[in-house]
């Protein structure tokens, strides 16, 4: 299926690696110019050059989400380049296993910084833009199935994500009388190097190995299978799509189904 | 009722509005109380107004975004009254602003005293209450942390986190049984209030009176919330009646909102 976004710019967050990456490739399948950001400059010179075998354009720009000055110049960097941004993905996150009463301050900090504050800074200052141009434009935020429901061992992870999960609905409101739909994805255990942390971190808890955390992980799901940033990428690139114009303040569960599991 | 006979709550933003409320509330049922807030001399006030009530009362000075003034709060808590049966962590904060023209600053400042504080908070208290092998942690989260508010998208990350946050810490602290709670108020009349009708009139083009008439023709139960409204389900979550609750979110708003 083509959701038809030729012409179209994305700006995605957190695109060098797992569900970004995804996404990145999925747009620029369906025809989109794609700015790749990301901390990790190397990642993201690695999608862009996939990108680029897709025949659309790429650009790769350095990124921390949480640097208000950064995203300012990342913006303008961006729309100097290739001319304007229609589509905003909110990608970039991080996480950690941890339970409340032995979490770290800092670690509490990066988590509400990255995961939440990021999605303000950059919303903040591309929607300027879209409101400019006055000719809509789409926000897709990256939240999670744990934006919605707790889970142990994640306090300051599901915080971070029920953040964005309200902060979408607000911004929506905000952002409606312009055109401009803003809606959040939930993804589930999505196979990428972040899970592959986690599986890390829940092996080391259990005392198996990475791969029995990772096997295990995929037992449960419904559908037999760990969820993949095609999966993700797929609901974005319907967001992102005109099909999905009066789709907004959503936050939308692709999941597997969890948090039901076998 | 002397539901809370020789209790003893802790409650952060103590001083005033719903804070005040939750205080008097208890010790009006037997609890003592240690009031808690960033406003040392309101926060007196409240527990010499409890004093008068027969029960003991402490005023203790505290910024719920700094870790090393949370501890001191809990540890004073504890040396004076030898336990803590109830934490309620209601300090909070509000500004108004859409996104694009919302400073940095106020994003910090709602997320901090908001969310960053009930972490701290509720970090140090658990500790205690593992310890002691009881207790109860009661967050005031708020209709903000249910569905999205213009001019409050701050606030309302802030509050979605609290709830979030409310829901794992109940997963967490559940073999413990320990209860963890928070409840949802709507349009509630306090000085928070008074301060966002004159905002949110600036915002509109409106007069802070006709905000507050919105507010009112807003509320199915068709009056303002009191801060009293909000303590009867502070309370009732720190009863006995509530041992089996956990991990909840509950709406007290009049029936704004219904989620």
């Amino acid at each position: 299926m083509n959701f038809n976004l030729k012409g179209k710019v994305a700006m995605v967050t957190g695109g060098g690696s797992g569900i970004g990456r995804g996404i990145c490739l999925k747009l620029a399948e369906n025809g989109a110019d794609v700015a790749v950001c990301d901390i990790n400059l190397d990642t993201a010179k690695e999608t862009a050059e996939m990108i680029k075998k897709l025949g659309v354009k790429a650009l790769v720009v350095k990124l921390d989400v949480t640097k208000a000055q950064e995203v300012e110049d990342a913006v303008a960097k961006i729309i100097d380049s290739l001319g304007k941004i229609d589509i905003l993905c909110n990608n970039a996150g991080i996480s950690l296993i941890k339970n409340i009463v032995d979490l770290d301050e800092k670690d509490w900090d990066a988590h509400m910084n990255i995961n939440a504050k990021g999605v303000y800074l950059c919303s903040k200052a591309v929607a300027k833009h879209m409101i400019a141009r006055g000719k809509g434009g789409r926000i897709i935020n990256t939240a999670s199935y744990l934006g919605k429901i707790a889970a142990p061992g994640l306090g300051h992870y599901c915080a971070s994500k029920f953040a964005v999960v309200g902060l979408t609905q607000s911004l929506a409101c905000e952002l409606g009388p312009y055109g401009i739909t803003v809606n959040s994805v939930c993804p589930g255990d999505v196979d990428t190097p972040m899970m592959e942390r986690e599986w890390k971190m829940h092996a080391q808890n259990l005392g198996i190995t990475p791969e029995e955390a990772k096997e295990q992980n995929r037992q449960r799901m419904l559908l037999g299978r760990l969820e993949k940033p095609e999966d993700v990428a797929n609901l974005v690139a319907f967001l992102a799509s005109d099909l999905a114009e009066y789709i907004t303040a959503e936050s939308i569960n692709v999941s597997g189904g969890l948090p039901f599991t076998r | 009722m002397m539901r809370f006979k020789d209790k003893v709550a802790l409650v952060t933003g103590g001083a005033t509005g719903i804070g005040r409320a939750i205080c008097l509330k208890l010790a009006g049922e037997g609890a003592n109380v240690a009031v808690a807030d960033l406003d040392l001399e309101r926060a007196k006030q409240v527990a010499e107004e409890i004093k008068k009530l027969g029960r003991q009362a402490i005023a203790i000075h505290v910024d719920v975004t700094k870790k090393d003034q949370v501890q001191k709060m809990v540890d004073t808590v504890v040396e004076k009254f030898g336990k803590i049966d109830y934490c309620y962590n209601n300090a909070g904060v509000s500004t108004m602003n859409p996104v694009v023209d919302m400073t940095e600053e106020e994003w910090d400042f709602n997320m901090d005293v908001n969310a960053k504080g009930i972490f701290l908070c509720c970090q140090a208290e658990a500790k205690v209450l593992i310890k002691q092998g009881f207790g109860k942690i009661i967050n005031t989260a708020s209709m903000g942390g249910k569905h999205g508010i213009p001019f409050l998208a701050h606030y309302c990350a802030s509050k979605y986190a609290v709830i979030g946050f409310t829901k794992s810490l109940a997963l967490e602290l559940a073999k413990y049984k320990i209860n963890v709670n928070c409840f949802c108020p709507g349009l509630v009349k306090t000085e928070m209030q008074d301060r966002e009708v004159v905002w949110e009139a600036k915002l509109r083009g409106m007069t802070p009176e006709e905000v507050r008439d919105e507010y009112i023709r807003m509320t199915p139960l068709g009056r303002l919330e009191t801060p009293e409204d909000v303590a009867n389900i502070a309370a009732f979550l720190a009863s006995e009646e509530a041992d089996f609750m956990t991990g909840q979110a509950i709406n007290i708003t009049g029936g704004i909102e219904t989620n």
